[in-house]
């Protein structure tokens, strides 16, 4: 899997990354923490996550809302939400390409998290650990292929989003899962080994981009 | 000088005392940095410092940090400064001025800008910030900045020249200054 | 003159307790080794499922649509500890053209799609719209859009209603079939649309919606569709338009086909760990479990408190429809755990009497 990710591309928010792996391709931002637009949104104890997702085509749907509240499912395990009280973090997502058939968002899904991922590593938010997420799909011969193309997703039986955090260079929880389609105990656990293998390859490559952008900001330091 | 990412972990030195700094999270005896950055690990006396230093544009107000900031309104006997767009704006008393007294207050306006110290941090609370020394109690410098050109710079940037009296303007900037 | 200042300990009700501290109230519950909710650890609230019988080919029930007018084509009532979701699923006829074909042939055009990669997908679902009552109306919040289109998402991946099922054999009005030079040029499909109502929710209902929805579209019949004596051919420029007038029969309907394999139960379960820094009362029984502990089906607002949570269908051996979040980590073995139970959870319920009514 080819990863391709522009580190912190835009200037007017804190912290900014686009990722591409594939045909599908997603730009995130992040702002905050800031103050909250709306009384209602501050938490007394708590930073409010305030997301939006926006398709590659057309207007939100659903579909986007549901992303979103996967979304918000996660990042409370990854952020030090408690650091910032009675503020917003804000985190936008442009999906640019989803590369993937019309009624999957699992490539997408899997683009949104790793972006925001870097987006937030450029904000300096406090997170609790690094993380990446990947999918696999299961094909009607009970193959697993990671990173589906979208000619795997349409032939597949099932698919998966995985999401792994990341402890000294190694693949340590289960944070996220998500699987459609029908499978089998045993090939799920399959599924998680394989993603786990996948992230922990691919993540040295996140992690040499997020070193090298460090060292550009630190430029008299070289 | 490592670069680490959250989730990287390193154990503390015990039996001598720790001071931890910016952007580190701890768990009984090993510390993890919350962000990424250089980590800086030096010994001071008896007891050993560690932080991540670590650039990001939203400035997070820190006790002691000497700031400019926007006065963007008042209320009460207290002016609202604007430290980083958008974030909530921190206060300063008429009274955190060298003798300031009820007669002889400052007279700064919406706009204005103001070279200040940070007196306090607290989540829960504004951030108070003020315009004297706080060992001496006379000027030192603060108060309300005249003339000059206001100039944004990524944080890592402004720390650096705030710590480097001869420090070079670097020949390739870096991004977004 | 001297002033004492003494502490005096609040004494909350456990109700409130679970408002204002519900993870401290959640331990307490869990060093005595029992559940806020009074429930086993494993243990599932019975569920009544029946029909509501209120559908248009229901006109021998109580409620049964007389006229066989109505839209309504299915219908269930699912009943869980005092937490109630009605389902009705209503239909409407579309051109299968406009659905998809014509969608597919622009982005074949402007090769945003490639024809050897693309097929046509065999899976249908059904149009879903979650409203959980909490007095007072407005629009759907998050939560709602979330369960129906997660309830879409997962009935069409899962595969078990066909898009054949969903096709529609047009006839003549009585029982002649149509011949095959009358046959229209384009082709129709029902579209079904669910509508589900939560009433006195307490936890997640996104099982119970799930369950609903499964039970309404075992129940749903489809109506006969024939062509009414109007039809009529109109040539403007070489251009010829068709139209037609579809009726519903009133009374002539065949059931839903379902693939009866694919048909499943979804269980929520909460993973949480003992916290030992929490204070226990010395002469109480503690529970002598290490590590973390499973609890089906939460209820109330201190379980609700849980955020490391497992949401899986099973039809008894095989899974559809995962959800697993949380900052606790989960193992495979939690994993294991939840499996076996859903899977026990939803032979029992698919295999009672109550599914089948």
């Amino acid at each position: 899997m080819s990863i391709i990710v522009d580190n912190d591309p835009l200037d007017q928010v804190d912290g900014s990354a686009s990722f591409e792996f594939g045909a599908t391709k997603v730009m995130s931002s992040v702002t905050g923490p800031i103050e909250s637009a709306r009384p209602r949104n501050e938490l007394p104890t708590k930073a409010y996550l305030d997301i939006n997702i926006r398709p590659s085509s057309g207007v939100p749907s659903t579909r986007e809302t549901l992303l979103e509240h996967k979304l918000g499912q996660l990042l409370p395990a990854v952020i030090n939400l408690d650091q910032y009280p009675r503020q917003t973090i804000q985190i936008a997502v442009q999906v640019l390409k989803n590369g993937e058939p019309k009624d999957y968002t699992a490539r997408q899904l899997v683009a949104i998290i790793n972006s925001v991922f870097v987006a937030l590593i450029n904000s300096g938010i406090s997170l609790k650990s690094s993380f990446m997420a990947t999918c696999c799909s299961i094909n009607t011969k009970g193959e697993i292929k990671t990173s589906p193309t979208s000619s795997d997703l349409a032939n597949s039986v099932s698919h998966f989003v995985v999401v792994y955090s990341i402890k000294d260079q190694q693949v340590d929880n289960l944070l996220f899962c998500d699987g459609l389609g029908t499978f089998k105990q045993k090939q799920l656990f399959d599924v998680l080994d394989h993603a786990a293998s996948e992230i922990h390859l691919s993540f040295q490559h996140i992690r040499q981009v997020i070193s090298s952008h460090v060292s550009h900001n630190y430029i008299w330091k070289a | 000088m490592s670069i680490v990412i959250p989730g990287d972990q390193f154990t503390l030195e015990t039996g001598s005392e720790v001071v931890l700094g910016p952007n580190l999270q701890t768990s009984d005896s090993t510390a993890s940095p919350t962000t990424a950055g250089y980590l800086v690990q030096t010994q001071a006396g008896s007891s050993s410092l560690a932080y991540v230093e670590a650039d990001s544009k939203r400035y997070m107000p820190a006790a002691q940090d000497f700031v400019v900031g926007t006065i963007v309104g008042s209320f009460g006997e207290f002016y609202r400064v604007s430290l980083t767009n958008f974030s909530t704006p921190a206060v300063l008393g008429f009274y955190a001025f060298p003798n300031a007294s009820k007669k002889n207050r400052p007279r700064l306006k919406t706009g204005d800008l103001v070279y200040a110290r940070v007196a306090s941090v607290d989540p829960d609370l504004d951030v108070e910030l003020e315009c004297f020394d706080a060992t001496t109690g006379k000027e030192g410098g603060f108060g309300h900045l005249e003339g000059g050109f206001l100039f944004e710079v990524r944080l890592a940037y402004a720390r650096y020249l705030l710590r480097h009296q001869d420090a070079p303007t670097p020949y390739k900037t870096p991004s977004n200054v | 003159m001297s002033e004492t200042a003494s502490l005096k300990p609040n004494k909350f009700p456990p109700d409130v307790l679970a408002r204002i501290a519900p993870d401290v109230l959640l331990q307490k519950y869990l060093q005595i080794g029992l559940r806020p909710s009074l429930r086993k650890f494993d243990e599932f609230r019975p569920v009544a499922i029946s029909r509501a019988g209120v559908g248009r080919y229901e006109a021998s029930e109580q409620n049964g649509d007389i006229n066989g007018v109505g839209s309504v084509l299915g219908s269930s009532i699912v009943k869980s500890g005092k937490t109630t979701a009605i389902c009705l699923i209503s239909g409407a006829i579309v051109e299968d053209d406009h659905e998809l074909i014509n969608d597919y042939r622009t982005k074949l055009e402007k090769d945003i799609i490639d024809s050897e990669t693309h097929t046509d997908s065999k899976n249908a679902s059904v149009y879903t719209e979650v409203e959980i009552s909490r007095g007072g109306s407005g629009p759907p919040n998050e939560e709602e859009i979330a369960i129906s289109h997660r309830l879409y998402e997962t009935i069409y991946h899962s595969g078990l209603i066909d898009r054949d099922a969903l096709k529609i054999q047009l006839g003549y009005k009585g029982s002649e079939q149509l011949e095959q030079d009358f046959l229209p040029h384009t082709s129709y499909s029902f579209v079904l649309y669910a509508t589900i109502q939560v009433f006195s929710r307490a936890g997640p209902v996104y099982d119970l919606c799930y369950g609903a929805l499964v039970s309404a579209l075992r129940q749903t019949r489809l109506p006969a569709v024939y062509i009414a004596e109007k039809r009529t051919e109109v040539g403007v420029r070489r251009v010829r338009i068709e139209e037609y007038d579809l009726v519903c029969e009133a009374e002539k309907n065949e059931p839903l086909r379902l693939n009866e394999n694919k048909l499943a139960w979804s269980s929520t379960f909460g993973l949480v760990e003992l916290d030992r820094d929490v204070p226990h009362d010395e002469d109480k029984m503690e529970i002598d479990t290490e590590g973390k502990i499973l609890l089906a089906e939460l209820e109330g607002e201190a379980e609700e408190d849980i955020n490391t949570r497992i949401t899986v269908s099973s039809n008894g051996s095989t899974l559809s429809g995962l959800s697993v979040y949380g900052a606790a980590g989960v193992t495979k073995d939690d994993l294991r755990k939840a499996f076996d139970l859903a899977s026990r959870h939803s032979q029992y319920v698919l295999n009672s009497g109550g599914m089948e009514m």
